[in-house]
């Protein structure tokens, strides 16, 4: 039997690139704004509210804002719906490039000299087609919003 | 061998660097905004298989304007102890024996930004950015 081939999604924010391994993920929803109940959101989990999933709902997590940057806003959002430890939930992207084989990133350890004291929101870079991306984990990024 | 310094002028303000610091002088490649880059960097741009990261220069020199860095023609691979490290550069003024110069401590009263030395030329001063000067900023 052939080896299954690894992929990575592409995901931008901001126009800064980010890759996710597709095992990562469950499915990718375009959710309009007004499905979004804000009455869930939880600003110290960056949670913008809930969103009907399947039989239930998700938090939907603006992942920008834990990356300093701004995001999209607009009528509907971008989802890319994710396992995590205490079940779905749905990470707010600005758009997806497209989905390719492992094969296309150079991974590339990222120093700590670029950046910040203390920040530790991703510590790869992959390269792909002569841009760098940011590696994305969303385990390590729930980790991060649970606190040192 | 002689040393050599190399004058550059950025936003009309002039720098020198030690040429036996400096790895290659390309054309301003691609600049990449990365999240969370630490103050002081302007982005990060690929160099053989390498990710660089752009040193914000303005800041280094004391500069108001930072500009956009893909404006600057060329960039400067300066090699530190942190590894290769990119310096935007608006145009390479001369390239003197460091002999025909003297090497004489700034005066931060005089807003000379981050160096703490002048490479003085013909009466002219030039902040002076070598490897210490550009690891103690990084290393801030």
């Amino acid at each position: 039997m052939a080896d299954r081939v690894q992929m990575k999604l592409i995901f931008r924010l901001d126009g800064i690139g980010f890759s996710l391994p597709v095992n990562d993920l469950m499915e990718i929803r375009e959710i309009p704004a007004t499905l979004i109940d804000g009455s869930k959101a939880d600003s110290e989990r960056l949670v913008e509210g809930s969103a009907p999933y399947r039989e239930g709902s998700i938090p939907i997590v603006r992942i920008a804002d834990r990356l300093g940057l701004q995001g999209k806003g607009g009528e509907s959002r971008v989802v890319l719906v994710l396992s995590g430890s205490e079940g779905p939930w749905g990470a707010v992207v600005d758009r997806v490039e497209g989905v390719f084989s492992e094969k296309e990133f150079l991974t590339l350890p990222l120093a700590p000299i670029f950046m910040h004291h203390g920040q530790k929101a991703y510590e790869e870079l992959d390269l792909w087609r002569g841009e760098p991306l940011v590696c994305w984990h969303p385990g390590r990024f729930e980790q991060s919003l649970d606190g040192p | 061998m002689i040393p050599k310094i190399a004058l550059f002028a950025v936003h009309g303000k002039e720098f020198a660097l030690p040429i036996e610091g400096v790895q290659h002088i390309i054309q301003t490649p691609r600049i990449f905004p990365l999240p969370l880059l630490r103050e002081g960097l302007r982005g990060v741009f690929i160099h053989n298989s390498e990710v660089v990261p752009l040193l914000d220069i303005t800041h280094l020199l004391g500069l108001k304007d930072s500009g956009d860095p893909a404006h600057f023609p060329f960039t400067v691979l300066f090699f530190t102890e942190y590894g290769t490290v990119g310096l935007p550069a608006g145009q390479i003024r001369q390239i003197v024996d460091r002999a025909t110069g003297k090497i004489e401590a700034a005066d931060p009263a005089k807003g000379e930004g981050l160096t703490n030395r002048n490479f003085v030329h013909s009466r002219v001063r030039y902040p002076f950015l070598d490897a210490a000067t550009m690891m103690a900023f990084l290393a801030d």
